[in-house]
């Protein structure tokens, strides 16, 4: 009886943690599976067509960077109740919080082009117009922003994070090689030719696909917008954790499919990759096309309200999603104002589109290094932070990580405005 | 116009003191920030500087 009792009292205590969590869980699943934008997708589709199953290894390892420098917005939004645009002006004063706030909206506004570009090549292939992908994905972004309750809007965007899981069907579909897979997964090893400038450029490529400036932004507003308390930070670890872990699996079944079919082809983007796979299996195309909308369709979600949050953080605008439109006018004004511009860029005729999506690769650069050194610093101040500051362990984790990456995406920022820079 | 100037003013005296403790690990990493991106900056203004050569 006592056995059935205690088991009975686990299961009653499980059902109740999943609960929590299913309640709490959101900004980091989000913001993980955002990050695999279109451009983040079309990162992981050139890596498998050029690399095949060799950098899956490498990918991996990308998962618990994610983790540890998003973990520490958690705690920074949980503790201040402060978004990081506003945080960097409390902290360091306005010509800090300027520089952040102006290069965040910059970067933010060049990036969404740049989700929309991949967007309308996505439904290009379904010989859907470039104006209807733009006018359809302006309308359903809208209407999932102005119902006014943040918990709903966070709901159906976690509908669209469980889309992008389309590669997995899609890696099974093809029957790849397993044990290949499972050794070029486990045992870190250079491609064949070892190691080449190709080869760098596209291990930092995965670098600077994997940790953007916006996403310490977003989530950390995110927190605050989901009013998360300190008591609420262990769920929000745990809902980071799982995110790296689901960004970790989109990369790796995406890598599969194209590696696995399109291995030695000169693909340069997702949707070349979706058109040709549509000639092997149908299936397959769509399946692929319908991941980089979807990843576009996230991405945009994310870095708009990334923007329009620290815009309202810092102007002092009622600045929640649990606001409708009259209450927070100008937080929605300049949500759509964005929206709205980044996507009419892609319909001008002969825009610079090419140009745009290097000129992000440089301008994030700039945003990125500020971002993770204010957010090291300002978990290390005990007066913000409190008992929950970083801890030794952390601090050497997280310092190690943020210098690699700032001097990871340092040179692939140069490597991109000076292409003979590596060789 | 007047209102949104009022408004940068009105923000920029709300935070004119920082209100982390200046340590000398905060002033390095600051320092050392500044001088990336000033490095950055010229390098963006020589490129840019290149392509109008280039162009010309």
């Amino acid at each position: 009886m006592n056995f059935w009792a205690n088991l009975f009292y686990k299961y009653r205590r499980f059902w109740k943690a999943v609960k929590t969590y299913l309640l709490l869980a959101g900004p980091g699943l989000i913001v993980m599976i955002a990050d695999n934008d279109a451009g983040g997708i079309t990162t992981y589709v050139v890596t498998g067509a050029q690399y095949k199953y060799h950098l899956l290894w490498f990918l991996i390892l990308l998962g618990p960077v994610a983790y540890f420098v998003q973990e520490m917005t958690v705690r920074l939004g949980a503790v201040t109740k402060r978004g990081h645009a506003e945080a960097i002006f409390h902290a360091f004063g306005p010509f800090w919080g300027w520089f952040s706030l102006l290069d965040l909206v910059l970067t933010d506004w060049c990036t969404l082009i740049t989700e929309f570009i991949g967007m309308t090549a996505a439904m290009s292939i379904f010989h859907v117009p470039p104006v209807v992908t733009i006018l359809v994905v302006c309308v359903i972004m809208g209407a999932m922003v102005i119902q006014g309750r943040y918990w709903t809007w966070e709901k159906i965007v976690m509908g669209f994070c469980a889309l992008n899981l389309v590669y997995v069907p899609a890696a099974f579909l093809i029957h790849p090689s397993v044990s290949d897979i499972l050794y070029n997964s486990c045992v870190p090893h250079f491609p064949p030719g070892g190691m080449t400038n190709d080869l760098f450029f596209m291990l930092m490529a995965n670098i600077g696909t994997t940790i953007a400036p916006w996403m310490i932004f977003f989530q950390q507003s995110a927190v605050v917008d989901k009013n998360m308390r300190e008591k609420d930070m262990l769920w929000g670890k745990i809902d980071t954790a799982i995110g790296a872990f689901f960004t970790v699996v989109i990369a790796f079944f995406c890598i599969i499919v194209t590696g696995t079919l399109l291995h030695g082809s000169n693909i340069s983007d997702a949707a070349q990759a979706a058109t040709q796979l549509m000639g092997i299996n149908k299936w397959l195309g769509t399946f692929l096309a319908i991941g980089l909308f979807d990843a576009g369709l996230l991405g945009a979600v994310c870095i708009s309200l990334a923007s329009s949050w620290a815009f309202g953080e810092v102007f002092g605008w009622a600045h929640s999603l649990n606001h409708k439109v009259k209450e927070a006018p100008w937080f929605y004004v300049f949500y759509f104002a964005l929206l709205i511009s980044a996507g009419s860029v892609v319909l001008i005729p002969g825009a610079p589109l090419i140009l745009i999506t290097l000129f992000v690769q440089v301008i994030a650069v700039t945003l990125l290094p500020t971002a993770l050194v204010f957010l090291i610093l300002l978990l290390n101040n005990e007066e913000i932070m409190g008992q929950y500051k970083n801890s030794l362990f952390e601090n050497v984790t997280n310092i190690f990580i943020v210098l690699v990456i700032i001097v990871l995406s340092t040179l692939y920022g140069i490597s991109t405005l000076f292409p003979n820079f590596l060789k | 116009m007047a209102n949104f100037i009022d408004t940068i003013k009105e923000i920029n005296k709300k935070y004119e003191k920082p209100h982390i403790k200046m340590s000398k690990p905060v002033k390095l990493a600051l320092f050392c920030l500044r001088a990336y991106l000033i490095i950055l900056v010229l390098l963006l203004f020589y490129k840019f500087y290149t392509l109008l050569i280039i162009h010309k």
